[in-house]
């Protein structure tokens, strides 16, 4: 027993070596105080193939300026190690980005290789946003968006806000987009404008602001095209993603604005006697409120619901046009059909003897909208008081 | 004969197996359902069940007459006679110490993948071989006691995970399942079978557990499995409706990357890393049953009670995980065929052959 005792004694003391903290054994420790939490990546192409890394880290809780900084590599890889060896005092923690910004230039040639380098690499999430910055670099964006406080992490956070709790817009993380890109071959994914904030009273930083442009659509990894403005209205509505905003209407009475409120699309198959898919019928219920009116008497007349009902259907089926149209043009699903109608009817689906991606190009879209609007805009001083007013002042 | 402080609770066994089954539930599920079934694999644990049952049912069986203090490697010498008997234990006693060294330096190489990209794996396969060694010196019921204090907590780790994943899935990509994937699925569920049936080689510790009041032996691994197929299934589920059949399978570690995409309470971030911790318990007790069994089989044919034969095991298996690690051997090759296929010779051929000719030859 006592030797026991003395052997458990001896085959502890190696346990005494290890307690010597992390900083002893392993080379790559780093004080938690010490670390540069950085919340935005950019990527653009480098020359010879190489890419330029930006990084951005956002506000400072301790009231200091954010770290922005931009180097040249080989790869993503060197470029951080680049950035770690120029930042020595505080060293960069990408563990919690949460945006990836990429250039248009580097988009068009092709994003399959970032996000494999997202994918596999554990100092990274999936699910980081992903930007595409349309005619412009994602270096400018991101290092023309900081000013001594705030810099392009805060004007994504606020945008991403907007855009998914406000219009309902998508911002596909970089899971997702890779996902899509490997089912349908093509993906959506955000795309924002580089706007310079000058002239404007008061914005939250100097300089370079994101807005949103619409989605850029990526097929085979790369940046084919654009759906800008209103048009990428057709993408929510067609995915039942819409959530909101504001829609300025041009009647016979003046601009009249009205608030989406949501919308949903279903979607039917048009099938011809060999058992291919000729067509799609596509039937979208939008609900809608008129917000304002630029002639309130105007808005008061018979009919004027209806009439601006059936111009929002009109402008909201330019949009399901559109959309669909591109999605055939460029024979690039990133609308993910060909799995919700597989989804619909999986049998007669996979029993059709063109396959899909043949198919996709050659269908036609029959498009009916249905406006409901509900509740609504009042307009000043009911028109039987007014009268009323008038009768005694005479 | 064992002794009465070496018993343990059937409780606690079962809390061995369940800890023991999630590493490779974790390891090899997410890869193999998917690629086998596609985005129908979410139903492999399901289809696994049928061959759980039958396969509990065979082995309840096999060992209906075994006497009091028989164990497993008993049966084995009374089916097979002792010559075969023997080599057919030493066989499978030696597979179970090289899966030990799998379990070593696959457990290294997934600390690395998922949150040490620039370590080395011999340090981990030294730290966790001398665990094993510690543990095959000990006793059956501390580890037992271990399992079974854990489970609980490993079990809610799980849960949390997947309905943590679930807000950011698309579950309408797990449909629709159709009379078509009924074969991949199939064959999915008798890979997965396969997997949780690893289990089989911890029966040569049951001369360990008390005999339940009523004699049921079934009743618990019947149970257990059935945790384990709704666990496959909601784990599989989770994730193909996160990433999809095809982006799952360019993950290494799905179940990790699933996990460092959550976010609790709108705060807590990267919890991939503490549940890739927790789950180094569950790499130690699959090795610590491994080595034990192994063990127990040494000890029974070579009819010594020495402690040198359990340390022996326990070098055995971190020498074995040394070698694949300083040569470089394609872990891929191990993980994907020759483990998988040689635990199915044992489970779907040595049992079954077993039970066979125990029955022919009336020894059962």
């Amino acid at each position: 027993m006592k030797r026991k005792r003395w052997l458990f004694l001896f085959a502890l003391l190696p346990v005494f070596a290890l307690l010597c903290g992390c900083s002893s054994l392993y080379t790559n420790y780093k004080d938690i105080e010490m670390l540069q939490v950085i919340q935005t990546l950019g990527i653009d192409r480098g020359e010879n193939g190489g890419v330029v890394l930006s990084v951005a880290s956002g506000a400072n809780v301790n009231g200091g300026e954010p770290t922005v900084m931009s180097i040249t590599a080989p790869s993503i890889e060197t470029a951080m190690e680049k950035l770690q060896e120029n930042s020595a005092r505080t060293p960069f923690f990408f563990a919690h980005t949460q945006f990836l910004v990429i250039g248009e230039d580097a988009a068009r040639s092709g994003i399959s290789a970032y996000l494999d380098y997202i994918r596999h690499m554990p100092l990274l999430r999936t699910d980081v946003r992903l930007f595409l910055v349309r005619g412009c670099d994602a270096k400018t964006l991101v290092t023309g968006a900081a000013d001594g406080k705030y810099d392009i992490s805060d004007e994504l956070s606020s945008l991403l806000l907007d855009l998914e709790h406000q219009n309902g817009m998508q911002v596909f993380s970089c899971s997702e987009v890779s996902r899509y890109l490997m089912e349908n071959g093509a993906s959506l994914a955000c795309a924002i404008d580089a706007v310079d904030t000058e002239g404007i009273v008061f914005s939250g930083s100097g300089g370079l602001s994101a807005v949103s442009a619409g989605y850029g659509v990526l097929a085979d990894g790369a940046l084919l095209g654009y759906i800008l403005g209103d048009a990428a209205r057709g993408v929510d509505l067609l995915s039942g993603s819409l959530s909101g905003g504001p829609i300025a209407l041009e009647s016979e009475s003046g601009i009249v604005t009205v608030q989406l409120h949501d919308g949903k699309t279903t979607l039917s198959p048009v099938w011809d006697a060999a058992g291919n898919m000729t067509g799609l019928r596509a039937e979208t219920t939008v609900s809608a409120e008129i917000a304002e009116v630029s002639d309130p008497e105007a808005a008061e007349q018979p009919g004027f619901t209806d009439s601006i009902a059936d111009l929002l259907a009109r402008r909201a089926e330019n949009w399901l046009r559109e959309t669909l149209d591109f999605s055939s043009t460029l024979g690039a699903d990133f609308l993910s059909l060909g799995e919700r109608l597989e989804r619909q009817n999986a049998r007669r689906f996979r029993a059709m003897p063109r396959a899909w991606s043949e198919t996709l190009p050659l269908l036609r879209y029959d498009v009916c909208v249905k406006v409901e609007i509900t509740g609504g805009h009042k307009t000043g001083t009911p028109s039987d008081m007014r009268e009323q007013r008038n009768g005694g002042t005479e | 004969m064992i002794h009465e402080n070496e018993m343990i609770t059937r409780r606690q066994y079962i809390s061995v197996c369940f800890l023991a089954l999630l590493s490779p539930l974790i390891r090899q599920l997410p890869q193999l359902a998917p690629l086998i079934a596609g985005s129908a694999g979410w139903l492999a644990g399901l289809a696994a069940l049928p061959v759980l049952i039958l396969f509990e049912l065979m082995m309840t069986r096999l060992t209906k007459k075994r006497a009091e203090g028989e164990g497993m490697a008993d049966i084995f010498l009374r089916v097979f006679g002792k010559p075969v008997g023997s080599a057919v234990l030493l066989l499978y006693a030696l597979w179970m110490v090289a899966y030990a060294g799998f379990v070593l330096v696959g457990g290294a190489e997934r600390l690395l993948t998922t949150a040490y990209p620039r370590g080395g794996r011999n340090l981990f396969i030294l730290i966790m071989g001398a665990l094993g060694v510690m543990a095959s010196l000990g006793r059956v019921r501390t580890l037992a006691r271990m399992a079974n204090i854990l489970r609980p907590l490993l079990l809610a780790t799980l849960l949390l995970v997947i309905f943590a994943a679930f807000p950011y899935s698309r579950l309408g990509t797990l449909f629709p399942v159709t009379v078509q994937d009924i074969p991949p699925v199939f064959n999915a569920g008798v890979r997965t079978a396969n997997v949780l049936l690893l289990v089989v080689a911890f029966r040569f510790l049951e001369d360990r557990v008390e005999t339940s009041k009523t004699g049921k032996r079934t009743l618990p691994f019947l149970r257990l499995f059935l945790l384990l197929a709704v666990l496959s299934t909601l784990l599989l589920a989770a994730i193909l409706a996160n990433f999809g059949a095809a982006y799952t399978l360019r993950h290494t570690y799905p179940f990790f990357a699933m996990a460092g995409n959550i976010r609790l309470l709108g705060s807590l971030e990267r919890l991939e890393v503490p549940i890739l911790a927790l789950w180094a318990f569950t790499d130690f007790v699959l090795l610590a049953a491994l080595l034990l069994s192994a063990a127990t089989i040494f000890r029974r044919v070579l009819h010594s009670e020495s402690r040198l034969i359990a340390l022996f095991c326990a070098l055995g298996a971190t020498i074995a995980a040394l070698v694949c690690s300083l040569t470089n051997l394609d872990l891929s090759l191990l993980a994907e065929t020759i483990f998988p296929l040689s635990g199915a010779i044992c489970i779907f051929g040595l049992y079954p052959l077993t039970f066979l000719v125990g029955l022919i030859r009336k020894k059962i």
